[in-house]
């Protein structure tokens, strides 16, 4: 792929490891040229020293690393996004510290629509998982579903989101060579990071990565979170940029909702159906709940678990009448269609 | 057979060791011949035992002599070999003590008797006492069909040989009165023969279903297990009460025929673990510890080939506790006796198959703190936990277990409830009626017995499912997530359900059942 001069030099710049970010902005503002621009030189020659300076200097000018270093995001099929690029998010723009450029693998046709974020924490109650596809499903009709790529609640979102293809990861390293999930994603959907490739992940790149996932959705969703977690700063970072904040309710007690419920307490919206989400951010939703044709004991068990919650096999046998194996064929039935899931030994509850 | 220069030897018809005997069923009997060599020092007293013996047949030498001393009789002060033929079959074990002395006997001529008409095994005691021996009814039924019909058999052996119809076994305490009953001194009746029927009364499981407190669902999917023959693995927290409804397995299973309990006795013979009874009557089930190495689950050994857990398992229930916590090696080696219901065990000293034809239940804890799942409890487990704890159970393995059902805990109310719960006895009656559905299908079918031992063809000929079914499949399938492998598995046990039904076709409730026992085939997020 093929980029302007600008846009190679940001690219060229992001690939120092040795620079920081403000170090790189240095380096880019440098180019101006004018007196401007030797300003901003001699200012980053202090700040890494000389030698350091010089041999950046070098190499930033130097046409045979600038080719590897475009050549190799063309090898592992990486698109470089830079500031200056029409791609570019227009929200990443307005936020502190914007990424300098945004490395993507697959359709990034995707940062163009309206992003929803959805994210949760690894240890999500099976029921949540299920109603978190779900969600996810549903509103990728509208939208493109923006996630991490943890277990849990994200790659139920991502998994759910990949009905459409509408999935964006934002990843908290740089891009390596991608797991199951993510492999998946990439073939319809994309991943986005805003570090360099073969960039490890470390403990201080998840908060900004949490960043990138709120400023360039529209609106976040916690399906779930703990008292302490890393939904909680992207929700953290949604309501500081303006955007708006939905959580999934929880009872008392359930550890992975503690975190939902303080958001809720804090002014997120709750959550419990896709529409909360539509009517807030105005999107006409088409057809909505579908009602399916129900067979008569089919009702029979929606009635009941609409009535009880979450119910055991046997007590859904003692409640209908019917025998422990046709509660287990009904529910099959209605867990095909969507209508309901198990939660784990032997009990089902009503989605 | 005259082979030596001193003129004379006699023959005492011995048959082969134990387990040659009964896993090559083509071997050759082992006969005992001594002989009294030309002997050039006249007046030394040699005694020679040949015929590739092993260390416990070698010290028979001893016990012999001292033996015949301790019975009023006499040891022959001559140069003497003991021949142990044919020489290239390993001789291993006591039990040719009794045919080694009687050869003695026969050849010094203190015992004039047509011995080669016997069949002959026991160890001898000091004293002279016979000594129980291991493997006696393997040894009975292939000598039968080798045209033998007399036996001399120790006492305490005498329960195991008595079900054989057709031959006369005669169990004796001591040489002497072997020796008295051969030279005719001394009458004695043959073992009376016992009904396994009676024995069978005699024998019960001590566990019912009906001492089971809820587990509905569980006990529905042992019921289907066993009436398809199908291998269930129940998964839940601890202390639901897993162990004790895998317990419950064999009550539920058809009683056993002779056929299959002559079957069953041979193996527990062969390792020594018979009963007083003599006979196996009731559905073994095994539980080996999940420290248990391969070759003890399989079988092995290195001159002495014995049969693994799964052998002992055979016709019964082989329960593994805790399944993941197996060593790898040892559960990938169950994937081929799943499959063909036998195992080969090849060792230098050859090759041996046993059968192992059993229903495997496992349990084990849905995840390693054992909370996955469950309402009450907090699972502290992260889904990689989960996924490396659920990984050791290879999807290979995981193809051979029909059934994955979750067993749940059981509410106090429950457990101190009085509620009438189904006995065993009414499950198995629904099984036998199911099995008999089966029975009739596989009349033509080699080797298959059950559904679960139905292959590809077999699933296409008896399994057709209408369009409908095929349509709810197709949406189960993408809707549950699950993988592919789990189709004929979902198919086989739907063929199961449907013949509890007694239901000729396949109907959409029985594939919706069937697709309810597969926890394990969709993906932990």
């Amino acid at each position: 792929m093929d980029y302007e001069r600008q846009e190679a030099d940001i690219i060229t710049a992001d690939s120092f490891r040795e620079l920081t970010y403000k170090q790189k902005r240095l380096l880019l503002a440098s180019l101006k040229g004018g007196e401007e621009g030797e300003r901003y030189a001699a200012g980053l020659a202090k700040v890494c020293g000389p030698a350091v300076y010089n041999k950046i200097k070098e190499r930033f000018y130097d046409e045979d690393y600038r080719g590897e270093v475009i050549a190799a995001l063309g090898k592992k099929r990486i698109m470089a996004i830079t500031v200056k690029s029409g791609l570019y998010p227009e929200s990443l723009r307005h936020i502190d510290a914007s990424p300098l450029v945004l490395y993507a693998r697959g359709n990034a046709g995707l940062l163009r629509e309206r992003i929803f974020c959805v994210v949760g924490s690894r240890k999500t109650t099976p029921q949540v998982i299920e109603e978190c596809k779900n969600m996810s499903a549903r509103l990728s009709e509208h939208f493109a579903i923006a996630t991490g790529v943890a277990d849990g609640a994200d790659s139920a979102a991502a998994m759910g989101a990949l009905s459409s293809g509408k999935v964006i990861c934002v990843l908290p390293c740089g891009h390596a060579n991608p797991g199951a999930t993510l492999k998946r994603v990439e073939e319809k959907g994309l991943s986005v990071s805003e570090f360099p490739p073969g960039i490890p992940a470390q403990q201080y790149m998840f908060p900004l990565r949490n960043r990138v996932l709120a400023a360039i959705s529209d609106g976040v969703l916690v399906v779930s979170a703990g008292i302490k977690g890393g939904a909680l700063s992207t929700a953290g970072y949604a309501a500081e940029y303006g955007k708006d904040v939905f959580a999934f309710p929880y009872g008392i007690g359930i550890a992975s909702g503690e975190g939902c419920n303080n958001l809720i307490k804090s002014g997120a919206y709750l959550c419990d159906r896709v529409e909360d989400i539509f009517s807030v951010l105005g999107v006409e939703s088409v057809g909505g709940e579908k009602e399916e044709e129900l067979a008569p004991e089919e009702r029979a068990i929606m009635d009941a678990l609409r009535q009880n919650g979450e119910t055991h096999a046997e007590n859904l046998a003692k409640i209908t009448g019917m025998s422990v194996a046709e509660i287990s064929a009904v529910c099959a039935m209605l867990e095909i269609k969507g209508l309901l899931i198990r939660s784990g030994g032997n009990k089902y509850s009503a989605i | 057979m005259r082979d030596s220069a001193a003129g004379f030897s006699f023959a005492v018809k011995h048959l082969p060791e134990v387990e040659i005997c009964y896993l090559k069923l083509s071997a050759t009997p082992l006969s005992v011949w001594t002989a009294f060599p030309l002997n050039i020092n006249k007046g030394a007293v040699n005694y020679d035992l040949v015929g590739l013996p092993d260390t416990a047949v070698k010290e028979s030498k001893e016990r012999v002599f001292s033996a015949i001393r301790n019975s009023s009789l006499r040891f022959p002060v001559n140069r003497v070999t003991v021949n142990l033929a044919p020489a290239d079959i390993k001789k291993e074990g006591g039990q040719y003590d009794l045919p080694i002395a009687v050869s003695l006997l026969a050849a010094s001529e203190q015992l004039i008797a047509d011995v080669g008409d016997y069949v002959m095994l026991g160890e001898l005691a000091l004293d002279g006492a016979l000594r129980a021996v291991t493997g006696i009814l393997p040894v009975l039924i292939s000598a039968k069909n080798r045209g033998y019909t007399k036996f001399i058999v120790p006492e305490a052996n005498a329960n195991e040989a008595s079900y054989i119809e057709g031959i006369s076994v005669y169990a004796l305490r001591t040489l002497r009165e072997v020796y008295e009953f051969l030279s005719g001194s001394k009458a004695c009746e043959p073992v009376q023969v016992r009904s396994f029927e009676a024995a069978k009364k005699r024998a019960s499981y001590n566990c019912d279903l009906s001492l089971v407190r809820g587990q509905a669902v569980a006990k529905r999917a042992l019921e289907i297990a066993v009436a398809g023959g199908h291998n269930i693995l129940l998964s839940g927290p601890p202390g639901t009460g897993k162990t004790m409804l895998a317990r419950c397995i064999p009550t539920i299973m058809p009683d056993m025929t002779f056929e299959e309990a002559l079957e069953v006795t041979k193996i527990w013979s062969v390792s020594g673990e018979l009963n007083e009874e003599g006979i196996i009557s009731l559905r073994p089930f095994r539980t080996p510890h999940h420290t248990a190495s391969t070759v003890s689950l399989c079988g092995g050994g290195n001159t002495r080939i014995k049969a693994g857990e799964i052998s002992k398992a055979h016709r019964g229930v082989l329960f593994m506790d805790e399944l993941p916590e197996y060593s790898r090696s040892a559960l990938e080696a169950l994937r081929q006796p799943l499959e063909d219901g036998k195992i080969t065990v090849t060792r230098a000293g050859g090759a041996v198959t046993f059968p192992a034809d059993f229903i495997l239940c496992a349990s084990m804890n849905p995840c390693p703190c054992g909370n996955y799942g469950s309402a009450d409890k907090q699972c502290t487990c992260t889904p990689a936990q989960i996924r490396r704890y659920r990984g050791k159970i290879s999807g290979p393995l995981l193809d051979r277990i029909d059934l994955q059902v979750e067993v749940d805990n059981v509410k106090y109310e429950e457990l101190s409830s009085d509620k009438a719960e189904e006995p065993s006895s009414a499950v198995k009656a629904r099984v036998e009626r199911a099995r008999a559905i089966q029975r009739e299908r596989f009349r033509n079918e080699e080797g298959i017995n059950v559904n679960a031992d139905m292959g590809e063809r077999q699933i296409k000929e008896y399994c057709r499912l209408s369009p409908e079914c095929e349509r709810i499949l197709k949406s189960a399938f993408e809707r549950l997530n699950l993988s592919a492998r789990a189709r004929s598995r979902i198919i086989k046990v739907a063929r199961t359900i449907a013949d509890l039904d007694l239901s000729e076709e396949i109907k959409p409730k029985h594939i919706l059942e069937a697709t309810g026992y597969r926890n394990f085939d969709s993906t932990v997020l």
